[in-house]
């Protein structure tokens, strides 16, 4: 075997030029098809990271039964062993807790029904910049005592304005009644017209007593450094909390981004398939090619005694290597080109653009460096490759020496 | 002569040939599918939040969506349906008295999005009635009968003809209780609105609340050509300055956004797939010049000049790519109609898609302009690369050509 | 015939005789129908239970013990109610919640909060809510004459219950009613009225709550029970316990007294 191998090596520097552009297509196909799956990769993984950013955040503490039934009776003490868990867990880069629940707010003119949310500002605002969407008045410091911040909507609806009293009134935990009035401290807008219109925040000290749930909580979201681990985080914050607390997945808690997600990928493999074709056409082609030029050779090297099985043999691992050769150097230069984009993401322009910002999104097309996508590329040129060779095989099985002898 | 020499050369080496032109074929049927695949997948979900969702225009009262205050509606709506009808550039207009209510049953609850429609006009401006999965829509003529989505049948543990209780306010502000039978139960790719979306029939839900019978909350209105959609918005805005005129545009900014940056994402892959085809023929074409050395030596040799031996072999990489182009227009204008009438079912490629209840068929489809770009662009680049091979041979000393490798 | 009556003088009594017995089988017959038919003598019977704790007009104090598998609750209240139609609860106790008037006016209910010296009338997206945390939701405080007005009653039979002889009576909504059940059973006592077990089950036949009253004692002018339970089936460790100290029937209360004014001065 190893005689084989040193054979085809030879063989292939022997014709460099042929070798060279053979490893050439090989080469282009894989750098190509990383760049396709990295810039597909990138944009989901993006779009998770934003879509949770502004709802669930990638994995959520509750109380068990909490999900099932969104009442505050299902609510949870926030205790030193959770905040010292939370702390342990290397993968968490924010810790944003919550207590909401839904009461009327009521400005006298008119009633209606608004969630509150109680919020920490400092970890709130690190999550979604709520800060600078308080477009008048003032945002929330830590601590209890202050007003509340309503959207624009709410407070048209109301006809109130900053400064003016709003009266809140729901159910508390187990069943009191929750009723007071607190002064309009800010009032914020938010692109999406129905979270003006319905949401109401409270300083977390404040919304506890409001609802006489001192130190409890009804979420704690959670964003992490290293999205790809989210399992592995989940399962292991589990088992460090007891087991009246559960840690849901954003997958659970978002289906239409799941959906969502799982139509583009779809697409996006299918426009990966035909990235393959192309490609494979060019690798194809090529060994093609080259097996047309070598045909003199093959026919004296059989009729100098060689076996067939040996010649075809030797043609595989030629093709093996020559396989291999380009994909590691096509991992090897598209990397730190993805690594740069990684850190310098391409920027989307025009229209697309300006309403991303509208959002509070960035307006880039993001890379992913997944190892997994170097491998499973790898392979897939690899088998194209593969695949290529079995004109050869086929050819050296079957030509007759003396029609090649005579080209 | 020099371009029957050309022509001959072509067809002398036929393996040669024929994979050249196999490889612009393969490039221009990539570039020009997956584009058209794109436009398809974008279309789809487009077309989708139109066609069953917003319509492509909206008309209500100014200040209407903040709250959805009943008191702020369209007092002539039907009026106002009858004028949109006659105007040739719709395909449908409907008018719908929307409110807010608590749907319970005897186990659960929840917020719903009340919509009262007239079943036949409903039907031209939205295609839910074709993504039921259950039951039918308003086919019987009993009363109080409610089209709910998988969704919230799922959230309040309901079937067909399972009653739900609605709580609503009347236009006085008094509390009104209604019982509603499940009689259709549809799934979109929006789950979302699968889960607030309530549709019974109008006078149903006016009588309940006491509405005025021919005024309305929304007006939806669909068009024959999506492309009239912001000139017939603006129009409309001035023929009625009183309401609020709205494009789809507006009413889900988010999928405008989701449509730009995937035009920008097609660029960037036809740009790749035409770097690949382009390399791909290099390769090919070197191969093939390097393999003719031999003879391109003798024709050197002989006198021919070098220029023309360039041109000679220009000429032989137009024809190829000329070929090619044809046949690969051919290709994929076929393709693309076939797979454009009868749709690439993604389900294929994503397990449980369907189950989602996300639409998982995408029909590519592309604009004649496209086409002509596209294969341009083929052709031009085969020929650019094409030139390099060219210039390598004249290059080829002839003595050492004609010796051969 | 040949022998009319007419022509047989010598039996004149007879006659009258026959006259009386046929017109008094007849009314035999229809006063036996009318005891027979179930479905008018149920209607009657649910009628006069839910009467009976009604009265034309009531007043009562009353505890509501909200239990939970961790917790409870211990509210206590004083109660005014007028015909099907109006309703008044004045919390006394506990003290964070004491004050508060719960006002019913047909379909509407309001809410008066002495803390922030407010009237709000519920809208529709809080009628679901559970009233005062307990097992009971803001509508079914509302709809008290629902089990008479929105079911068709059928007598399945007899049975007896804690002793008493009861008339085992099944709930089926009417068409349009506008009411969750599927099915409720009703046990009342026969003569008396008492409502002494009722189940509620949903559209597919499964038990969702189980209500059962006890404890009768005289009040005012008639006898009662005096404990009501009420008890989730499909949640464990749940309950809520309605016990009355007391109860006056048929005051003079007029409709003027259920108003939003009453409310922010009534003790």
């Amino acid at each position: 075997m190893q005689q084989l191998i040193i054979l085809a090596w030879r063989n292939l520097w022997r014709n460099r030029r042929r070798t060279l552009i053979t490893l050439a297509s090989v080469f282009m196909a894989v750098v190509l098809a990383i760049a396709i799956r990295s810039l597909q990769k990138g944009a989901y993984s993006n779009m998770i990271g934003n879509a949770v950013r502004f709802s669930t955040g990638y994995l959520q503490v509750q109380a068990k039964g909490y999900w099932e039934d969104k009442s505050i009776n299902n609510s949870f003490t926030a205790d030193t062993s959770l905040d010292q868990t939370l702390q342990a867990e290397p993968n968490i880069s924010l810790a944003v807790p919550r207590l909401e629940s839904f009461a009327l707010a009521s400005s006298g003119l008119h009633t209606k029904g608004v969630a509150i949310i109680g919020i920490d500002p400092v970890q709130e605002n690190q999550l979604n910049s709520l800060e600078e969407k308080v477009a008048k008045g003032k945002y929330f410091h830590r601590g209890g005592g202050q007003g509340l911040l309503i959207g624009d909507g709410l407070a048209n609806y109301l006809r109130l304005q900053l400064g003016d009293t709003l009266v809140l009134m729901g159910q508390g935990y187990h069943g009191s009644t929750a009723a007071a009035q607190y002064p309009i401290q800010g009032i914020f807008h938010f692109p999406l017209d129905q979270l003006n219109n319905s949401l109401v925040y409270l300083a977390l000290p404040d919304a506890q007593a409001f609802f006489a749930a001192p130190g409890r909580l009804t979420s704690v979201s959670l964003m992490l450094d290293d999205p790809a681990a989210m399992e592995a985080t989940a399962r292991s914050l589990q088992r460090a909390l007891d087991s009246t607390r559960v840690v849901l997945q954003w997958p659970v808690m978002n289906k239409s981004l799941v959906q969502e997600i799982q139509g583009d990928n779809a697409g996006g493999i299918i426009m990966l398939g035909i990235l393959y074709l192309v490609v494979a056409f060019g690798v194809f082609g090529t060994i093609l090619m080259m097996t047309m030029e070598r045909k003199k050779e093959f026919a004296v090297m059989i009729a100098i005694g060689m076996h067939r099985i040996k010649l075809t043999a030797i043609v595989m691992l030629e093709t093996v290597l020559i396989g291999l050769m380009g994909i590691v150097a096509g991992c090897v230069l598209i990397l730190p080109v993805l690594l740069y984009l990684y850190q310098h993401p391409l920027a989307l322009t025009g229209s697309t653009a300006q309403i991303y910002q509208e959002f509070g999104l960035e307006p880039i097309m993001p890379v992913s460096v997944d190892p997994a996508i170097f491998f499973y590329q790898g392979i897939t040129v690899l088998a194209i490759a593969l695949v290529s060779t079995l004109y050869p095989l086929w050819y050296i099985n079957r030509f007759r020496i003396p029609e090649a002898l005579k080209q | 002569m020099l371009i029957r020499i050309a022509w001959r050369n072509v067809w002398r080496n036929k393996t040669r040939s024929l994979v050249i032109i196999i490889a612009v074929v393969v490039g221009l049927w990539g570039g020009v599918f997956s584009d058209a695949f794109m436009q398809g997948m974008t279309e789809q979900q487009i077309y989708s939040t139109i066609h069953t969702e917003t319509g492509h225009i909206q008309l209500n009262q100014p200040g209407f969506l903040q709250n959805f205050d009943l008191q702020k509606r369209i007092t002539n709506a039907d009026s106002l349906v009858a004028i949109l009808k006659t105007n040739p550039a719709v395909a449908g207009a409907a008018a719908i008295v929307r409110v807010t209510a608590m749907a319970t049953t005897a186990s659960s609850s929840a917020g719903i999005m009340v919509n009262g429609i007239q079943p036949s006009d409903q039907q031209v401006v939205s295609n839910l009635s074709q993504l039921l999965v259950q039951g039918d829509y308003f086919k019987s003529n009993r009363a109080n009968e409610a089209v709910i989505g998988q969704q919230l049948a799922d959230k309040l543990h309901v079937k067909l003809k399972s009653r739900i209780v609605l709580t609503l306010q009347t236009v006085s502000g008094d509390l009104v209780y209604g019982a509603f039978k499940v009689a259709g139960i549809y799934r979109t790719h929006d789950s979302d609105f699968d889960q607030q979306m309530f549709f019974v029939r109008n006078q149903d839900l006016q009588a309940l609340i006491d509405f005025p019978p021919a005024a309305a909350s929304v007006i939806t209105v669909l068009l024959h050509q999506s492309d009239d959609t912001e000139p017939m918005a603006a129009s409309l805005q001035e023929q009625f300055p009183d309401l609020q005129v709205q494009s789809w545009v507006q009413l889900a900014p988010m999928l405008q956004a989701m449509s730009g940056t995937m035009l920008q994402f097609s660029l960037i892959f036809v740009g790749v797939i035409l770097i690949a085809l382009a390399f791909g023929i290099i390769n090919t074409m070197l191969m093939a010049v390097l393999d003719r050395t031999r003879e391109i030596g003798m024709l050197l040799s002989i006198g021919m000049r070098p220029a023309k031996v360039f041109g000679m072999i220009m000429l032989e990489t137009i024809f190829l790519s000329l070929t090619g182009a044809i046949i690969g227009v051919l290709v994929s204008v076929a393709s693309i109609s076939w797979f454009g009438q009868h749709g690439i079912d993604l389900s294929i490629v994503a397990e449980g898609f369907n189950a989602l209840g996300y639409s998982s068929k995408v029909y590519p489809s592309l604009g004649a302009d496209f086409y002509l770009i596209l294969t341009c662009m083929v052709i031009g680049i085969a020929v650019v690369a094409g030139l390099f091979p060219a210039r390598r041979a004249i290059r080829l000393k002839p003595a050492e050509a004609v010796r051969g490798e | 015939m040949v022998n009319s009556f007419e022509n047989l003088p010598e039996q004149g009594v007879n006659v009258e005789i026959m006259k009386a017995l046929l017109l008094g089988s007849l009314l035999l017959f229809l006063g036996y129908s009318a005891w027979q038919d179930p479905q008018m003598d149920a209607t009657e019977i649910v009628r006069k239970a839910n009467e009976l704790v009604l009265g034309r007009s009531s007043q009562s104090t009353a505890t509501m013990t909200v239990v939970r598998p961790t917790w409870s609750r211990e509210v206590s209240m004083k109660t005014w109610s007028l015909g099907n139609d109006y309703y008044m609860i004045l919390i006394t106790a506990p003290a964070q919640d004491k004050g508060q008037v719960f006002l019913k006016s047909f379909n509407d209910m309001w809410n008066w909060i002495p803390g922030i010296s407010r009237v709000i009338r519920i809208p529709p997206s809080m009628m679901g809510q559970n009233w005062m945390g307990s097992d009971f939701t803001n509508n079914d405080l509302v709809k008290a004459s629902s089990i008479v007005d929105d079911y068709i009653h059928t007598v399945l039979g007899s049975e007896f219950i804690d002793g008493f002889d009861c008339y085992k009576i099944q709930l089926t909504p009417k068409p349009d009613a506008a009411v969750v059940w599927g099915k409720i059973i009703t046990w009342i006592v026969k003569d008396k009225y008492y409502m002494l077990k009722t189940t509620f089950y949903d559209e597919d036949g499964e038990l969702v709550n189980l209500e059962t009253q006890s404890e009768i004692k005289h009040f005012g002018d008639r006898d009662l029970p005096s404990k009501l339970v009420m008890t989730p089936i499909k949640e464990t460790g749940k309950q809520t316990i309605l016990v009355f100290q007391q109860l006056a029937f048929d005051l003079p209360l007029k409709p003027d007294f259920f108003s939003q004014q009453t409310m922010k001065t009534i003790h």
